[in-house]
């Protein structure tokens, strides 16, 4: 089994399985671009640094394709807006300790640097799933976002909204 | 490092997240950050808003109603998003109209030349009385590019309903904009009969105004007319159709009105050769809900006629 190291923003590696980084568009593409799968070179031995990935978020980065290891990689640039996908429920199970929490948007936010389009997908998913039929001030509290808003400035966007109920 | 905060988001993701929400619940989003909220209306309001169909009524002296119909729920932003003006934002259940609706009420005409800035309205309805500030319209269908324009009359204290047209060059202002086709209905100021009592049909002159609309290259008028056109129209149609003839005018004039006295039938005219043909055709509805209709159309060289001319 080959393994190749990936080292985090705050230095710590984790050597994955080759298999599993196929999930990842941006850890591909530099595998290919530095001969990484050339196993006479030295090239071989190095690690890949995700300077924008710490070393928490890569950990669950690793869980989840550890996880969907063998699952059909997307192709292309479009993202899926389908507002039907539902979250398997490994997947919510797998998102909901962290969700309302930074560590659900950093991994997110990973999920888009690393172009691991099913995570990517599955995660922002799980953000909209916990907008739906809430309430701003519903979802300032569950997501911990400070009020900004005047009472006046509120019942402005209220009745602005007024005529899609 | 602070900790991160759904606001924070890139924009590429939270536009992921927020293509994934029904429209209802993107818009509860507007309500849960400053950043949130203008983030929403610009991903959700269309770069145009387009609009089915706009009326517009005067209902104070300062104050009009517009009744928007909108091609889609999101053009409504481009609307609601004025509550400075004391915009009113109906439900769209609360009308039959069949798409989404929005009530507005402003202080002016002018209020809607900057709030429909941007927009293209074909088919505008205007209810029109006494108290319009018409000159003021003109501008603004030249502003929506409007092509067919209804006008409403609605005024109960002057008999003529027109005399507000008649002055300012009204219709020649109105022919320099995209207007194409313009409908006068007239059609609930006489409905009820109190109301028409002592009424000459003679002070509405609608032949009077044809001819002026047409004398300005407005050449597609439709007229619905309550009560009073028989009369004008067995004493009018014939110099009418003199003036028109001479100034070889391209019309289609549709007139619905209730035509109690005048026959079912067809009619070609003709001054002479070198003078265009019109035909006037008479449809009566057996259905007293439904109004007769009188058309006088412009005979194109290759139309067959099977009625021969009468000379004018």
């Amino acid at each position: 089994m080959v393994l190749i190291t990936l080292v985090s923003s705050d230095e710590q590696n984790f050597p994955v399985e080759r298999e599993l980084l196929k999930q990842s568009g941006t850890i591909e593409t530099l595998i290919v671009n530095m001969n990484l799968d050339d196993e006479d070179t030295d090239a071989a031995a190095m690690p890949i640094p995700l300077p924008n990935v710490k070393g928490d978020v890569l950990e669950k980065v690793i869980q989840w394709m550890e996880h969907h290891k063998g699952d059909p990689v997307k192709e292309g640039d479009n993202e899926d807006n389908n507002a039907e996908i539902v979250v398997p429920q490994w997947d919510d199970d797998f998102f909901k300790p962290a969700m309302y929490g930074s560590k659900h948007l950093e991994l997110t936010v990973a999920a888009s640097y690393l172009d691991i389009k099913n995570l990517l997908t599955l995660s922002c998913k799980a953000i909209s799933n916990t907008f739906k039929g809430k309430t701003g001030p519903q979802i300032r509290e569950e997501w911990g976002v400070p009020n900004e808003f005047t009472p006046e400035e509120e019942e402005a966007i209220r009745k602005e909204n007024e005529w899609s109920e | 490092m602070p900790a991160m905060l759904v606001t924070d988001l890139p924009p590429e993701l939270l536009r992921i997240v927020i293509k994934k929400l029904p429209l209802a619940d993107q818009l509860n989003l507007r309500s849960a950050s400053r950043g949130l909220n203008a983030f929403v209306v610009s991903e959700i309001k269309p770069a145009t808003c387009q609009l089915v169909h706009l009326s517009v009524e005067q209902v104070q002296s300062d104050t009009v109603v517009v009744v928007a119909v909108l091609q889609n729920r999101e053009s409504a932003l481009h609307l609601a998003a004025l509550d400075e003006l004391h915009a009113d934002v109906e439900k769209p259940w609360k009308e039959s109209l069949e798409d989404h609706p929005v009530h507005l009420t402003a202080e002016s005409l002018s209020w809607f030349k900057t709030l429909l800035a941007g927009c293209t309205i074909d088919r505008a309805t205007i209810v029109v009385d006494h108290r319009t500030q018409i000159e003021e319209i003109p501008s603004l269908l030249a502003q929506l590019q409007t092509r067919s324009v209804e006008f409403v009359l609605r005024d109960v204290v002057q008999r003529d309903m027109f005399r507000l047209f008649r002055h300012s060059h009204f219709f020649a202002r109105l022919a320099a904009t995209a207007v194409k086709e313009i409908t006068f209905v007239a059609d609930d100021t006489y409905f009820d009969r109190k109301l028409a009592n002592g009424y000459a049909p003679g002070d509405c002159a609608y032949f009077e105004v044809l001819e002026q609309v047409l004398s300005n290259g407005i050449t597609h008028i439709r007229l619905r007319v309550a009560l009073g056109l028989e009369s004008e129209i067995e004493e009018s149609l014939l110099p009418f159709l003199r003036t028109i003839s001479l100034a070889a005018y391209d019309v289609d004039i549709l007139i619905k009105a209730s035509l109690f006295s005048i026959k079912e039938g067809e009619k070609v005219y003709r001054i002479g050769n070198e003078y265009p043909r019109y035909r006037v055709t008479v449809y009566k509805f057996q259905q007293r809900h439904y109004s007769d209709e009188f058309r006088i159309q412009t005979l194109k060289e290759d139309e067959e006629a099977d009625l021969a001319p009468i000379a004018l």
